[in-house]
């Protein structure tokens, strides 16, 4: 495998992954599409670059909540081991699924996540929550986010933050960490499905990791100068081109 | 403890495979043998990693007062992790649930 192809790799997901970061998503939104419609990655591979990538950058970054102590373990833990048994069924499912139809869940799904971007609802750090709701319909709609994790290699957390914040009702710091932890056990579980099957290739795994652990200390510094409400509305319109893309790939 | 998991194992944990994949992927890069077994060992840290707080959860479980849903998410947890650990190391499985995956090894 060239080197030339495997530092793409890692400048792609360095790109995904500082692009993520400024915006508050996770960064396999932007390094999934950018790694099938820039460089022909095949969008399993592609999947399973994301996952990883994510794996690396939710870890670190949970250690600073843990620090914190704004980690909710006992509620990330009830909720994540339904979110696991979704991330495993998705993964599977996505090994299973031909090609063109995750290329055609991906871009309607990056269709929600773009109007999420300029419509949804924004939540404020210093939201204190009242604690409390539905733990079961939370556990069930675990399932689904840790599903759409393991099928289209993105961290959940577009499902997870409502889950913790709008319906259990948690503060807004504490559900921004116990997000992170559960996506770091939710991303290592898919991952193993796809690392298992020997669909991740062992000559761009390691710049796709670095690239975006670069990526996402970039991003977390640059985030504090650049207005990301700008950035928001723009890569909002970046989303929906590239959900169109990916939508006519998969309807050939 | 759990703060110290995190703090020193886990911080040191993600920093030796973030280490050990960027000696491995430029070994590989270039041919050398070993490379790709360095990235290999890389992979396996970051993947298990997760579990080390989850595990530490689960020994620190006892101080958890709470209902059967917390015991029952712990023990869906620890069998998934079972099979995952047993799976990717090619062992027959005490605890079984169907995966479609290949042995590892």
């Amino acid at each position: 495998m060239p080197i030339s192809l495997s530092l793409l790799v890692g400048l792609v997901t360095a790109t995904g992954a500082l692009m993520g970061s400024l915006l508050g998503l996770g960064g396999g939104f932007l390094i999934v599409p950018l790694l099938t419609i820039f460089l022909g990655i095949p969008i399993k591979v592609a999947v399973a670059l994301s996952l990883l990538s994510i794996l690396a950058n939710s870890l670190s970054a949970s250690i600073v909540y843990v620090d914190r102590e704004v980690v909710d373990f006992r509620l990330g833990l009830i909720l994540e081991s339904t979110t696991m048994l979704g991330a495993i069924t998705g993964a599977n499912i996505n090994l299973m699924m031909s090609e063109s139809v995750i290329y055609v869940v991906f871009g309607l799904v990056l269709l929600y996540v773009a109007y999420r971007m300029v419509a949804g609802k924004k939540y404020g750090e210093d939201d204190e929550g009242t604690r409390g709701g539905n733990i079961y319909l939370g556990v069930l709609v675990s399932y689904v986010a840790g599903l759409l994790s393991g099928l289209l290699g993105i961290g959940g957390g577009i499902l997870k933050m409502p889950i913790l914040i709008l319906l259990l009702s948690l503060p807004t710091r504490v559900a921004i960490g116990t997000s992170l932890f559960m996506i770091s056990i939710t991303s290592a579980t898919g991952t193993f499905i796809y690392f298992v099957n020997g669909v991740i290739d062992m000559s761009y795994a390691p710049f796709a990791v670095l690239g975006a652990s670069i990526g996402a200390q970039l991003g977390s510094r640059l985030g504090f100068k650049i207005e990301a409400r700008y950035l928001r509305s723009l890569f909002s319109i970046v989303l929906v081109v590239f959900s169109l893309i990916m939508i006519m790939r998969g309807l050939g | 403890m759990l703060k110290k998991v995190y703090k020193f194992v886990v911080k040191g944990l993600v920093v030796l495979s973030l280490v050990l994949l960027a000696f491995g992927g430029v070994f590989a890069s270039l041919n050398v043998e070993f490379g790709y077994g360095v990235v290999y060992l890389g992979l396996w840290i970051l993947l298990l990693t997760p579990l080390i707080p989850v595990i530490a959860v689960l020994i620190d479980s006892y101080r958890i007062n709470d209902t059967a849903l917390v015991l029952i998410s712990l023990l869906v947890i620890g069998i998934i992790l079972i099979n995952m650990v047993y799976y990717g190391f090619g062992l027959s499985i005490p605890l079984s649930i169907p995966f479609p995956l290949p042995p590892l090894l």
